[in-house]
């Protein structure tokens, strides 16, 4: 307790507090940026940290991070562009809800459910963090293939009408994730001599190329059909009221749960957590068919889900020293430039700042409530951009995202590339939400299973020699066949053509 | 109009990178200079790096930024940090990984050392074999007895093939007599994910660099039975070395320093290598490398070359030797 009161202390101080606010205005402007991720917002504001003392350059990290868990979800539900990979999963409820003229609601649903998600994550990560250190050690391939298994049958859930057109969506994202250098042996896969693509292909550029780019060729097209884009005029709409806040309360401790398992694993990351929470809220809504349609559970879910991971990802790093992401890597790395090594040493020597970095996470959290409810309002400016100068803006605005990714010009031609397959998906009425799914998945899913393999020397029981191996793949079955009967349910045998939009 | 003004923003941003570098003037450096990593940030490389240049800003008089260009396996960064203009305000932050192995064990990764010009060498960084703490295997011996009984059943982990980590698991089996399917291979994609494997008890051994594992070994968890320095390393004086084990082929060394493009002019190489001279002089980044289990270990730039050369030969035939190529 008396741990806990001097670290309150610590995370209280003025420096610290401004640094926060700092890094949360900082971390959001990137965030609403495509192509700029979180982890170069954290890269970038790095060197500035130096020469503030170790608790204050935290704050403004930490601000910068947990900002970036939320900040691509304006863009999401704004232009149906997610600002960073975390909001792919907001797209798909969050836009629709915008078309309908209830983006008020919408981010103010986001920003709540995410704050709201984020502090429950990281209560649960400070309550349990020796505990929750320790279960992400027993994860070791085979157990997270098992995980991933699991995750993967989310597909279903984003799948839309027809479950056939969602696995082939997904069969794309697998494929498109093999582009590179092989994660096992490192050889070039689908390379054919472009040195740029060895390093794969990014996720943003397919998010804006499957999101983005598809929305604005349909609408342009349908708008000068009925005679001038530029007569689409959205309202903002309504605000949150608090007892539609409030009654998610189920699905922001589902979202929390969720993302503090996949956040406590190394590598996993926020994005994978948000369609989680997704679809969890799916599974147990009393309106699934809403889900995709501007469901503001769905929107509650995926929001809970990715920020949740925001205090889970930083256990594994503060007590192993391990690092969970590439966000978290450069904290670590901001750490140990401070001369504090996080590792068991430092939970050891100093639980104080380890208690305070997690206080001010929190604090950066509350921080971000309050500048984004200002965001909201400067949003309101979107809507009133008429569509003919909104929708050229936006594509210069994804172009440069996607090439300020990496400073490469396949970035760009792979959105591109993408956005006409989403075009044709699209009008296919084949989901793209699967694709991103596969995409993001694909890399863990395809390096444990091999890593498992050649651990067991080729053999599979080597999935099933542990109890969490068992008890994932048996919620990977009970998940898949509970999907297909409620998707049955749900659409029916018709094959009925959905707009859909993921 | 938020979007349109950030985008104005974007744009003027873009015009201004693009700018026209300003043509050599004799006082070099006489703007900020860009040192490019292959590797992720916060990494161990990056933290080297980024220590380094933290500290030479001061002796260079400009400030430096360190960028990550990362991806395939550093290949992608050497490939931009080979070819940028040879002005001296863009250099790599060099590692053994992207600069010499990987070009050795990978033909078609696009470059060899003489394309680029080593400028100087500032810290060596020794590799350790793991086990876990409370193994049965408590000595390198052991680990050669149990591996010989043990029909191939035991794992070892590190951060991938075609890494130096890989290269010292194998010339140690090499020098134990043993073959490298005596052991099973599992490669994990960074220091971190196959330090977290040792850790959770999912592989046997872990070969990585001694400053992934300092604060592990410092807390108990795992224990190092070699390391590849030819002296013990002055932090860690419980680590035996491999040579004094009797297996003095086990010399692997990860190093890093700064390199340019090729025709750098003169005084650009010139200036730098007194930057890291004066670094290496520099009392407290000395003292903060050799914490984390790095050793501060100069080259100039003559000295530099020839070492990347030989020991660019040196791997290329190791890696034929040993099946170690990746294509």
């Amino acid at each position: 307790m008396e741990v806990l009161i001097e670290s309150f202390w610590i995370a209280a101080q003025g420096s610290a507090v401004m640094g926060a606010l700092f890094g949360v205005v900082f971390g959001l402007f990137i965030a609403v940026t495509p192509g700029l991720t979180g982890v170069m917002a954290v890269a970038i504001i790095l060197p500035f940290t130096f020469a503030l003392d170790a608790i204050t350059s935290m704050a403004v990290l930490l601000g910068v991070y947990v900002s970036a868990y939320y900040g691509g979800a304006v863009t999401a539900i704004m232009i149906a562009t997610p600002g960073t990979p975390n909001a792919a999963a907001t797209v798909l409820d969050g836009y629709p809800l915008c078309r309908q003229g209830l983006a008020r609601k919408a981010l103010q649903m986001s920003l709540f459910a995410s704050v709201t998600g984020g502090i429950l994550g990281v209560f649960v990560a400070m309550s349990i963090f020796p505990l929750v250190a320790q279960l992400a050690l027993r994860f070791g391939p085979p157990e997270m293939f098992a995980l991933l298994v699991f995750s993967i049958t989310v597909i279903a859930g984003v799948s839309g009408a027809s479950l056939i057109k969602g696995f082939l969506a997904a069969t794309m994202g697998f494929l498109l994730s093999t582009i590179g250098q092989d994660p096992i042996f490192g050889s070039s896969r689908f390379v054919f001599g472009i040195s740029d693509l060895m390093g794969g292909l990014h996720i943003l550029p397919i998010l804006i190329g499957l999101f983005t780019i598809p929305e604005l060729i349909v609408r342009s097209v349908a708008g000068g059909r009925s005679g001038g884009a530029g007569a689409t005029y959205i309202e903002m709409g309504p605000a949150l009221r608090f007892k539609e806040y409030i009654g998610q309360w189920r699905t922001y401790l589902r979202s929390a749960a969720a993302g503090s398992l996949l956040g406590a694993l190394p590598g996993i990351g926020g994005s994978p957590a948000a369609f989680l929470g997704y679809f969890l809220a799916q599974r147990f809504s009393k309106r699934p068919e809403l889900f995709g349609r501007g469901s503001i559970e769905g929107l509650a879910g995926a929001e809970a889900g990715n920020s949740s991971v925001a205090g889970a990802a930083m256990v594994p790093m503060m007590s192993l020293g391990i690092p969970g992401g590439a966000t978290t890597a450069v904290i670590m790395g901001a750490l140990i430039i401070h001369g504090l090594t996080p590792g068991p040493t430092l939970f050891a020597t100093r639980p104080e700042f380890v208690y305070s970095t997690f206080l001010v996470l929190i604090m950066c959290m509350l921080i971000m409530l309050f500048i984004g409810l200002g965001m909201i309002r400067v949003a309101n400016l979107i809507v009133r951009i008429p569509t003919q100068i909104l929708f050229p803006a936006v594509l210069i605005f994804a172009t440069y995202g996607a090439y300020a990714i990496r400073n490469s010009l396949v970035d760009v031609i792979a959105m591109v590339l993408v956005g006409v397959l989403g075009t044709l998906m699209r009008l296919q009425a084949i989901p793209a939400a699967p694709l991103a799914i596969a995409f993001i998945l694909g890399p863990f899913f395809e390096q444990n299973l091999r890593r498992s393999l050649l651990m067991s020397g080729g053999s599979i029981d080597i999935f099933v020699r542990s109890w969490f191996g068992v008890a994932f793949l048996c919620l990977a079955l009970v998940s898949a066949v509970a999907t297909a009967f409620a998707h049955r349910r749900l659409h029916g045998s018709s094959r009925t053509a959905v707009t859909a939009n993921g | 109009m938020k979007t349109l003004f950030r985008n104005v923003a974007a744009i003027g941003l873009l015009a201004a990178v693009a700018l026209p570098v300003e043509a050599l003037a004799s006082d070099y450096p006489t703007q900020p200079v860009r040192i490019v990593l292959p590797f992720a940030a916060g990494g161990s490389t990056d933290i080297a790096i980024r220590t380094f240049a933290q500290h030479a800003e001061t002796y260079l008089g400009q400030s430096i930024a360190v960028e990550n260009r990362t991806g395939g396996g550093g290949g992608v960064g050497v490939n931009y940090g080979v070819n940028v203009e040879p002005d001296g305000y863009t250099l790599m932050g060099g590692a053994i990984g992207a600069h010499s192995i990987l070009p050795a064990v990978n033909r078609g990764v696009g470059y060899e050392p003489s394309d680029y010009t080593p400028i100087g060498m500032f810290q060596m960084n020794p590799v350790v074999l793991l086990v876990l703490n409370e193994s049965d295997h408590q000595s390198l011996d052991d680990v050669i007895a149990a591996i010989g009984e043990s029909s191939g059943s035991l794992s070892h982990g590190d951060l991938g093939p075609g890494t130096i980590h890989r290269l010292t698991f194998l010339l140690f089996l090499e020098s134990a007599g043993l073959a490298a399917d005596d052991v099973i291979y599992v490669p994990f994609g960074g220091g971190a994910d196959s330090l977290a494997a040792l850790l959770g008890g999912h592989v046997d051994f872990h070969a990585t660099n001694l400053t992934n594992a300092a604060e592990s070994l410092r807390a108990g968890a795992v224990r190092a039975l070699a390391v590849t320095t030819p002296e013990r390393v002055d932090h860690f004086p419980d680590i035996p070395t491999f040579a004094e084990l009797g297996h003095p082929d086990v010399d692997t060394l990860a190093w890093r320093g700064i390199i340019g493009p090729n025709d750098l002019p003169s005084e650009v190489v010139e200036t730098w290598d007194s930057v890291i001279r004066a670094v290496i002089d520099d009392a407290e980044w000395a003292a903060t490398v050799e914490e984390r289990g790095d050793i501060v270990f100069h080259m100039g730039p003559d000295a530099f070359a020839a070492f990347i050369d030989s020991e660019f030969e040196r791997y290329r035939r190791l890696a034929e030797e040993l099946d170690f190529i990746v294509e």
